[in-house]
């Protein structure tokens, strides 16, 4: 009997040994449960586990954030009836049964949020070697596709733009080619009408002057004269309109060098020296012009084109010095250059004390076929020199000041 | 009285500028309508010399370098039908005192540049 009980007592110690051992191993096993899942919800990645039938069975805190639901409402559900693209996932799930792990970028949207792209990684879970589920990780990836959007866009954006200009610069070449064409043709059709004009406008100034002198009492002298004085205006209108087709040819074929500006006026006051020393005294930075004034006494670099600048200096210097023929007397007469750097800008100024240029024309006094000079101008001057100085990166003002004209013009020092 | 000499080579322009000019007695004038002629025709008689930049068999430019050459004292006037003063540039740097732009501003700038010449 003692034995019987011993033993009995013995089965009943290792039973109560056992159930304690399965206790405590289910206090464990809950245990790290519980850990577990407070280790996944560490997690800031969404993440969650589906059964092999398409009910989420797990999830972590950062996914039911995203989908914005208790975790009553997740599990056990299939709840993807809020994913767009359900079909798809479910499509690409079917992966799962053949290979263990899948992943694919899709955007996750809510209809109460904005939209988002994540590249959902999952993998399989086996089960006596069959498929049992997936447990999945979402990397939130939408900052980095819109980087590498932006990216690829900047790269796009670049490579449209070296094409654009690769094409600029052939247009650019194909023009100046053609530009190069036209001016030569311009300036071929320049001199070869011009030189008939020459003709056609000095006989009939000449016949002008013969009809004048004719007696005074031959009747059709008066329409003579007339007729003759119709023909020169036309004859001018040619020569402007010829002289206006070759300056805009030779503006598209521009290179600008560094030259000093300085020089270039005393080149043009030389050109002109012959008729200025008849006309008037010439100042220029407060000293007076003379032939063997030095051409490098001030240096005021600037990228110009130094002979059609040139040209400009010389249409500016007669156009003043015409003025100031109609003053009687030489001495009275002046024409005062300045040319000093001021900052980034070279400036000259032209001031001559001939009375100014009339407030008619002042408005358009760059335009072509405007005059002030009834009797000998063409009035093609100073709209050339503004284009030339256009060309140049220059510009040119003109105003009226102590009982003369002046004009001032800025060119970017270089 | 002031002896001019005219080398053009399109005779129109000559015998307009010879008209003109010998409207005036103070001056006589020669003409030629080719430059090779003119350099070994003009002698050092010749006052101021009217002298066309392009002509054909030689340019003005090379008549310019030749005639100061020989006559370091003749005062020459270029005239140009182009419209652009580059080549007048370039003659001024080779000893032309003064340029006429084709067509002539007026006929009578002609006798002024002349006049100025020579006073």
């Amino acid at each position: 009997m003692p034995l019987v009980f011993y033993a009995a007592l013995l089965a009943l110690l290792i039973a109560l040994y056992i159930i304690k051992k399965q206790s405590d191993k289910i206090r464990l096993l809950e245990t790290f449960t519980q850990d577990s899942d407070l280790l996944i919800d560490k997690i800031s990645l969404p993440i969650f586990v589906k059964d092999k039938n398409g009910f989420y069975i797990e999830c972590n805190k950062a996914f039911l954030e995203i989908v914005d639901k208790n975790i009553k409402d997740i599990i056990n559900t299939k709840n993807e009836d809020e994913e767009l693209l359900y079909e798809l996932h479910c499509e690409l799930d079917q992966e799962l049964l053949t290979t263990d792990t899948t992943n694919y970028i899709e955007i996750f949207a809510l209809k109460s949020k904005k939209p988002k792209m994540y590249k959902f990684y999952k993998s399989a879970i086996k089960k006596d070697g069959l498929y049992n589920g997936y447990t999945c990780v979402m990397i939130d990836i939408t900052d980095t596709e819109k980087k590498e959007n932006t990216l690829q866009y900047e790269v796009h954006k670049e490579s449209e733009k070296n094409k654009f200009i690769l094409q600029k610069h052939e247009e650019e070449r194909l023009k100046s080619a053609k530009f190069t064409a036209i001016g030569q043709l311009a300036a071929g059709i320049t001199h070869e009408i011009n030189t008939p004009l020459t003709y056609v406008k000095g006989n009939l100034e000449i016949l002008k002057m013969d009809i004048e002198d004719m007696p005074k009492d031959i009747t059709i002298k008066d329409q003579l004269v007339d007729t003759l004085e119709d023909m020169e205006s036309g004859v001018l209108r040619i020569i402007t309109i010829i002289n206006s087709m070759r300056e805009m040819a030779e503006q598209n074929k521009i290179e600008l060098k560094r030259a000093n500006v300085y020089s270039t006026i005393i080149t043009s006051l030389i050109m002109t020296h012959n008729r200025s020393k008849q006309t008037s005294k010439i100042y220029i930075n407060d000293e007076e012009f003379q032939l063997d004034s030095p051409k490098d006494k001030y240096e005021l670099y600037a990228d110009i084109e130094e002979q059609r600048v040139e040209q400009v200096w010389i249409v500016i210097i007669n156009n003043a010095l015409d003025e100031l023929q109609k003053i009687p007397e030489f001495r009275d007469r002046t024409l005062k250059i300045s040319a000093y750097q001021e900052g980034a800008n070279i400036i000259v100024r032209f001031s001559d004390n001939g009375g100014g240029i009339p407030n008619e024309i002042m408005d358009d006094l760059f335009e072509p076929f405007i005059s002030g000079k009834p009797e000998s101008g063409m009035g093609v001057g100073l709209s050339i020199a503004k284009r030339i100085l256009d060309s140049q990166n220059a510009t040119i003002r003109a105003y009226n000041e102590n009982n003369g004209a002046v004009f001032e013009i800025i060119i970017p020092a270089g | 009285m002031t002896k001019v000499a005219i080398i053009d080579d399109e005779v129109q322009i000559l015998g307009m500028i010879e008209k003109f000019l010998r409207k005036d007695p103070e001056f006589s004038v020669v003409t030629y309508s080719n430059p090779v002629t003119a350099l070994s025709s003009i002698s050092n008689d010749v006052d101021v010399v009217l002298l066309d930049i392009m002509m054909p068999e030689m340019n003005g430019l090379d008549v310019l370098e030749k005639l100061t050459e020989k006559y370091p004292d003749i005062k020459i006037i270029m005239m140009t039908a182009y419209s652009t003063l580059d080549k007048v540039l370039s003659a001024h740097r080779h000893g032309a005192v003064d340029y006429i732009m084709k067509p002539f501003s007026s006929m009578n700038v002609i006798t002024d540049k002349i006049e100025s010449m020579v006073k």
